[in-house]
């Protein structure tokens, strides 16, 4: 039970607010800014900062926090997902010693479980050629960018079970495709490995059952996407709701008219409850648990909810929410392809409903 | 959230242990084993919501929150929470006198003179005395302030005379708290006063109105001349309006738990309709287990939204506007739930036989129109949603 955020999570909610520049005013003109740039992380130090100390916090509050500096990056509409640096430094603290120093000889490093995060359907499969040299097969569709990245650690399976690999992109074996994805203003890659000459790659080893860590990193990784697209709902909702203030018809603001106030609070009381049950989970999943269908239903409920938001917030511009000079189908397109990462609203969905089992177990007895 | 200390978990999980105890104990005969149905009579169903009640008092349940110099526990709304998510769990009946617990009693402890709050507030809570407020009228519903119900003074006393509607349990009540006009109508809310009228006043007629699912817990109050005495008036002379507002604040605001607990009762009778539904239509169809699964994810999400609001409340902050917020996604919550609890029940829901021996013919069928009630009452969806526009998002100014 939740009742108010803890203090130490909001100072971290607060730090991130700042370093990614704040006002939805500033937003309104970055939106478009921002999509056409490809800004390193750097660009972002004190984010960064935050996100690579965000696992030192106690249990309860870095998932909490995890959430809020997410659903920040989804308010501030930044350009790079704050998902790769998150979940590398939670790997990090996992790692041996020996794999650990592997990680740090990379230059530039992203996070994947073969894409849609659902792990009986990862699409990499490892291979142990009679060297003892690891070989990757396989495509994954889409993977978050860092910018200029230069390996991925992924997830990928071997025999009966699955095996943490860093893949170097620097070789023949793998082929980086930059296609231009549905999120135009964030970057983001596909892979080819082995089809015409070997991927190499270096197993990882943690500490820890792997198919646990596995699912502890999808768990974050919905927690956070889920915020992120809360923040994007909320600043789309803003922004509409400025709009309509200052857009005057029939001698008046649209906001006047209660067809439009009646939308607008309608998107309130929907970006409200996903919030709430977001802060809620975020709060109390236990990541040494098995925590994967409660993130699914955080994931599942802000897939449902929130791209809704998001094109009745477009709806209150008019056609100058079609617009490209608007720039607001670049927010249209984010939340789409955030609802489809880490498993999409019906994969969440089934993975959600083994919760509903126990519950009907529960009310059947 | 103050860091909660391990002290205070452990005492909360020994309260909870010990309030799931005694529900489990004291539960109606039977109500554990069977399955969980209160009485379909309108009246039976009063009477045994009412001895629940009784037996909630008895056991010291009732009023947890409430401050020991007005009869309750003095304890926090987690307990409140807590026990409630207990009852919760096995589906407990409500109580007979919820308007008079959880609006009317905290808004006599906000507005009530010492001597009305040791007259009332102790029967509040036994539940020897029912409470039900008359607000609305026919020209007077979400327009509030439009009230015509008039009361003039005469003496010592007030002569209240006017026409209420939809005064939910009026006719098991024994009294009620009225809104009336004591000003020039021009005034609007700033010439209202409420006062407090025992039901066994003479020239008081109660007609309850069938409602389309054939029950009547609504009720017209016609008053003819009423006498209350001048000490009956609650909160100060023409500033009714506020008291009215403290006990939507409670109605919008702590209430949307015990909703919320409500809406969970709700889904689980639908779970065991979707297990129990014939073939094709049952938890087996994808489509019904994700409908499923979605509607329990948002009503866990609007039990927390309530519980992030129990945090505003204990902050002292206004919590009006949240409280819309709640008010509009638990009525669609409320009706999207009969919605697809008719079409598992299929074409048994119109015949009004059913698969399911928990639930009695036509059930689903009258909680449907009833979950229609919820956009209405305390407040129409619109309203709701005008509120929340000109107070939170500054639109309609």
């Amino acid at each position: 039970m939740i009742l108010t955020l803890p203090e130490r999570a909001m100072e971290i909610q607060r730090a991130a607010r700042a370093s990614l520049g704040g006002t939805v005013e500033w937003q309104t003109q970055c939106i478009r800014r921002r999509a056409d740039g490809d800004a390193p992380l750097s660009a972002f130090p004190t984010l960064a900062a935050i996100i690579e100390n965000l696992w030192a916090e106690e249990a309860p509050i870095a998932l909490l926090a995890t959430a809020l500096v997410s659903e920040e990056a989804g308010y501030a509409f930044s350009p790079l997902s704050p998902r790769p640096p998150l979940l590398l430094a939670w790997l990090r603290q996992r790692l041996d010693s020996a794999s650990q120093a592997r990680l740090r000889s990379t230059h530039s490093c992203t996070v994947s479980t073969a894409g849609d995060g659902v792990a009986e359907n990862a699409s990499v499969r490892a291979v142990c050629d009679a060297n003892g040299r690891w070989r990757l097969e396989g495509e994954i569709g889409l993977i978050e960018d860092v910018g200029a990245t230069a390996a991925v650690l992924l997830e990928a399976r071997c025999d009966e079970t699955s095996g943490l690999f860093l893949l170097s992109l620097d070789q023949e074996g793998v082929q980086r495709t930059a296609a231009e994805p549905l999120d135009l203003a964030r970057p983001a890659f596909a892979l080819d490995m082995g089809k015409n000459s070997p991927a190499f790659a270096e197993p990882m080893e943690c500490s820890g059952a792997r198919p646990a860590i596995f699912a502890q990193l999808r768990t974050i990784a919905r927690i956070s996407v889920a915020a992120e697209m809360v923040g994007i709902a909320q600043l789309m909702m803003e922004l509409a709701i400025r709009y309509a203030r200052s857009r005057s018809q029939f001698g008046q603001n649209i906001g006047n008219f209660q067809a439009i106030a009646h939308r607008c609070a309608e998107m309130l009381c929907d970006v409200e409850l996903v919030r709430a049950l977001l802060y809620a989970r975020a709060s109390d999943i236990d990541l040494r648990a098995d925590g994967r269908a409660e993130s699914a239903k955080v994931k599942m409920l802000a897939g449902h909810y929130c791209p809704a938001i998001v094109d009745r917030a477009c709806h209150v511009f008019g056609a100058e929410g079609l617009t490209w000079h608007r720039g607001l189908h670049y927010a249209v397109r984010r939340i789409q392809a955030l609802g489809m990462l880490w498993g999409n609203t019906l994969e969440c969905g089934d993975e959600a409903a083994t919760l509903l089992d126990r519950k009907l177990a529960l009310a059947l007895a | 959230m103050a860091a909660i200390t391990h002290e205070e978990i452990e005492s909360e999980e020994a309260f909870r242990a010990s309030a799931r105890a005694w529900i489990r104990a004291n539960l109606p005969d039977g109500w554990l084993a069977g399955p969980r149905r209160e009485p379909r009579r309108l009246v039976d169903r009063f009477k045994f919501r009412h001895e629940w009640h009784r037996r909630l008092y008895r056991g010291g349940w009732m009023g947890l929150h409430w401050p020991k110099c007005c009869g309750g526990r003095g304890l926090s709304l987690v307990e409140q929470i807590l026990f409630n998510e207990e009852a919760a769990a096995v589906e407990a009946p409500p109580i007979a006198n919820w308007v008079g617990v959880e609006l009317v009693g905290p808004t006599l402890i906000r507005w009530g003179s010492e001597e009305q709050q040791q007259n009332y507030l102790p029967r509040i809570l036994s539940g020897d005395d029912i409470w039900c407020q008359a607000w609305s009228e026919p020209n007077a519903g979400s327009d509030l302030a439009n009230v015509e119900t008039t009361a003039v003074r005469e003496g010592g006393d007030f002569l209240i005379t006017g026409h209420k509607r939809w005064t939910s349990w009026a006719q098991f009540a024994s009294h009620c708290v009225v809104l009336t006009r004591t000003g020039s109508s021009s005034l609007r809310h700033k010439s209202l006063s409420c006062f407090i009228v025992p039901l066994s006043q003479p020239g008081i007629t109660v007609c309850p109105i069938a409602m389309a699912n054939r029950e009547a817990e609504e009720n017209d109050v016609y008053f003819s001349q009423v006498r209350v005495p001048a000490q009956n008036m609650l909160g100060p002379p023409h500033d009714g309006w506020r008291v009215v507002l403290t006990a939507m604040e409670h109605a919008r605001g702590t209430a949307t738990l015990f909703r919320a607990v409500e809406l969970q009762g709700m889904l689980k009778r639908l779970l065991r309709s979707a297990k129990t539904a014939r073939a094709g239509a049952g938890l087996a169809d994808c489509r019904i287990r994700h409908r499923l699964t979605l509607l329990q994810t948002e009503i866990e999400a609007l039990t927390c939204l309530a519980y992030r609001k129990l945090g505003e409340l204990k902050k002292g902050l206004n919590t009006t506007a949240t409280a819309s917020v709640e008010k509009l996604i638990w009525s669609r919550l409320s009706q999207e739930i009969t919605g697809l609890a008719l079409q598992l029940e299929g074409l048994n829901a119109l015949t009004g036989r059913s698969d399911n021996d928990e639930i009695w013919p036509g059930q689903w069928c009258d909680s449907l129109f009833r979950a229609k009630g919820t956009a209405i009452e305390g407040g129409t969806d619109e309203i709701q949603r005008n509120i929340i526009a000109r107070r939170v998002l500054d639109l309609m100014v």
